[in-house]
């Protein structure tokens, strides 16, 4: 198994600088929890390993086993072992999501996959994650309810078997009976293989069925605390304030940008010659 | 599927045959052997017909007149060279119009498509998918016309604009005085790879009447950098995550599409233009 390092990372979107020299580590067969609280850099913290391009490293260093994580394009650190299930997976319209997971399998084989052997490995997936076959017809998330999505994250998850598998807030949308199939799932991936996990929520619940090994908790764009499970006990019955008190650390609040108003639109879209 | 150039045409003046079609027969036209410009096909009552129209190198202009409580659904394909094609379809009370153009053909082509919902309970829906590339130059002018009471109809236009092709939608929709309770939707999309292209999709909605739902959708941009993001999260190069998306732009339209031999000749010209 591999090992993650991440060094005094900076990143900044649009200008706004959201991590403010991250250091963690991830280490092979280890479930890292992550909190924090809302917009505090979770999500740019996985957006940025995973290569989302909006994210902007200023500063710093990802390493995966020595090589550096940040001179690959997005699908070679998928290939490298790399995998973010998503808060909000996008809905790519006409894509059918058996050829895309179909195209997802074959780009880390030398020889495509065999449709049956394809429908073989497919079909124990979805009857894990409770999803039906007829899903796998259907475009790309298009329609699939919080839940669906979420299952079908999970699903992909299960077909590509990474090394490092990084899950933002995968518990958000599920009902009792998906979160304990989700949890499950993750479950047999972490006693069946070595993999590691890097897992975001803001619910004790998921945590409580997954069982991490160790938790850190991001604040204003640093990791200001690492320890084992009590964190999540902590924070569950007392929330961040004791990190205020404790460490010394002001919680900065949420910043709620105003909502972008348009007044007047023209339907007639066009792209004119350059 | 029977041949629709072999029935017997009534001659009308030196350029226009009619011919009346009553059965619930599928057939195949293919305008190379129609001598004449104009073409009128009536659907005698409750009469169900499919025609699959295979048009290249052609310029013609085709009435379809239904009689009461009869359907059509009209295919278009079109693979090699320049069109000039007009199209024009009145409906009468409870009628149903169901058109599908796939057009993979190269050079210039002007298609007019005229509706006209004149009968009450009428309904109808065109689906369109086009690719433009190199010098290509495509218009198309789609109408629909609500003259009655309670009809219902729905365009969905979809394009891929490449090189230096330029590619145009014109959608009107319009519903007269009196036409109440009846519905009218638009969707226009074309995706643009290249500066070099010039693409304009123009939706207009004409509303005379009170009571109705009317809806216009334009799309004119490049591939959405958040699908590309999630597909080459999955270890999907570049290059094939394009394709995929582009490809589901364009391939919805294979739905429409029952007879095997056009259906692999639309799928062979998707794969090899894209």
């Amino acid at each position: 198994m591999r090992e993650l390092v991440i060094k005094n990372l900076h990143v900044s979107v649009e200008d706004k600088e959201i991590l403010k020299g991250v250091n963690l580590s991830i280490r092979p067969n280890e479930t890292l929890a992550l909190l924090g609280p809302n917009g505090h850099g979770k999500s740019t913290l996985l957006a940025t390993i995973m290569g989302n391009p909006k994210y902007k490293v200023t500063e710093g260093s990802i390493t995966l086993d020595g090589e550096d994580v940040l001179k690959m394009s997005v699908d070679e650190r998928s290939k490298k072992g790399i995998f973010l299930g998503m808060q909000y997976p996008s809905e790519v319209p006409g894509v059918v999501n058996a050829d895309f997971l179909k195209a997802a399998i074959n780009a880390r084989r030398e020889q495509p996959i065999k449709l049956y052997e394809f429908y073989k490995k497919l079909e124990v997936a979805s009857k894990k994650m409770n999803i039906s076959m007829d899903m796998a017809q259907r475009f790309l998330n298009e329609g699939f309810s919080g839940g669906e999505k979420k299952r079908n994250e999970i699903l992909q998850m299960l077909l590509l078997q990474p090394d490092l598998a990084m899950l933002d807030e995968i518990d958000s949308g599920l009902d009792v009976d998906a979160l304990v199939c989700v949890s499950e799932a993750i479950k047999e991936m972490q006693s069946t293989t070595d993999m590691s996990f890097l897992v975001i929520s803001h619910y004790a619940r998921l945590y409580s069925l997954i069982c991490p090994t160790r938790v850190a908790v991001m604040i204003n764009g640093k990791i200001a605390v690492e320890g084992d499970k009590e964190i999540i006990d902590r924070i569950d019955k007392e929330g961040y304030e004791w990190i205020k008190y404790e460490l010394g650390i002001e919680v900065a609040k949420e910043e709620k940008a105003m909502n972008q108003v348009s007044i007047g639109t023209c339907a007639t879209k066009e792209a004119i010659k350059k | 599927m029977n041949n629709l150039a072999e029935k017997k045409f009534i001659l009308l003046n030196e350029d226009t045959i009619e011919i009346d079609l009553d059965s619930s027969s599928p057939y195949k036209l293919d305008f190379k052997s129609i001598k004449y410009k104009n073409l009128v096909v009536n659907l005698k009552k409750q009469s169900k017909i499919s025609i699959l129209n295979v048009v290249n190198d052609s310029n013609k202009n085709v009435t379809f007149n239904l009689e009461e409580g009869s359907s059509l659904e009209y295919n278009i394909a079109s693979f090699e060279k320049e069109n000039e094609n007009s199209v024009k379809v009145n409906l009468n009370s409870n009628c149903s119009f169901i058109g599908a153009y796939a057009d993979f053909s190269c050079g210039e082509n002007s298609f007019n498509f005229v509706c006209n919902l004149n009968g009450r309970g009428s309904t109808a829906s065109w689906h369109l998918a086009t690719l433009t590339k190199n010098n290509d130059k495509k218009n198309f002018t789609i109408s629909f016309f609500h003259h009655a009471r309670n009809t219902y109809a729905k365009m969905e236009n979809y394009g891929v604009c490449e090189d230096s092709s330029s590619l145009s939608f014109l959608g009107t929709s319009r519903i007269f005085n009196g036409a109440k309770e009846s519905a009218t939707h638009q969707v226009a999309k074309i995706m643009v790879f290249d500066k070099k292209c010039s693409a304009k999709a123009s939706p207009t909605l004409c509303i005379d009447e009170n009571d109705v739902q009317a809806s216009h959708a334009a799309v004119v941009g490049q591939i959405n950098e958040d699908h590309i993001f999630y597909l080459t999260s999955r270890g999907i190069d570049e290059k094939n995550a394009k394709k995929l998306i582009t490809l589901g732009y364009l391939t919805p339209i294979l739905s429409y599409f029952k007879d095997e031999e056009t259906l692999n000749i639309i799928k062979t010209n998707i794969e090899e233009r894209v």
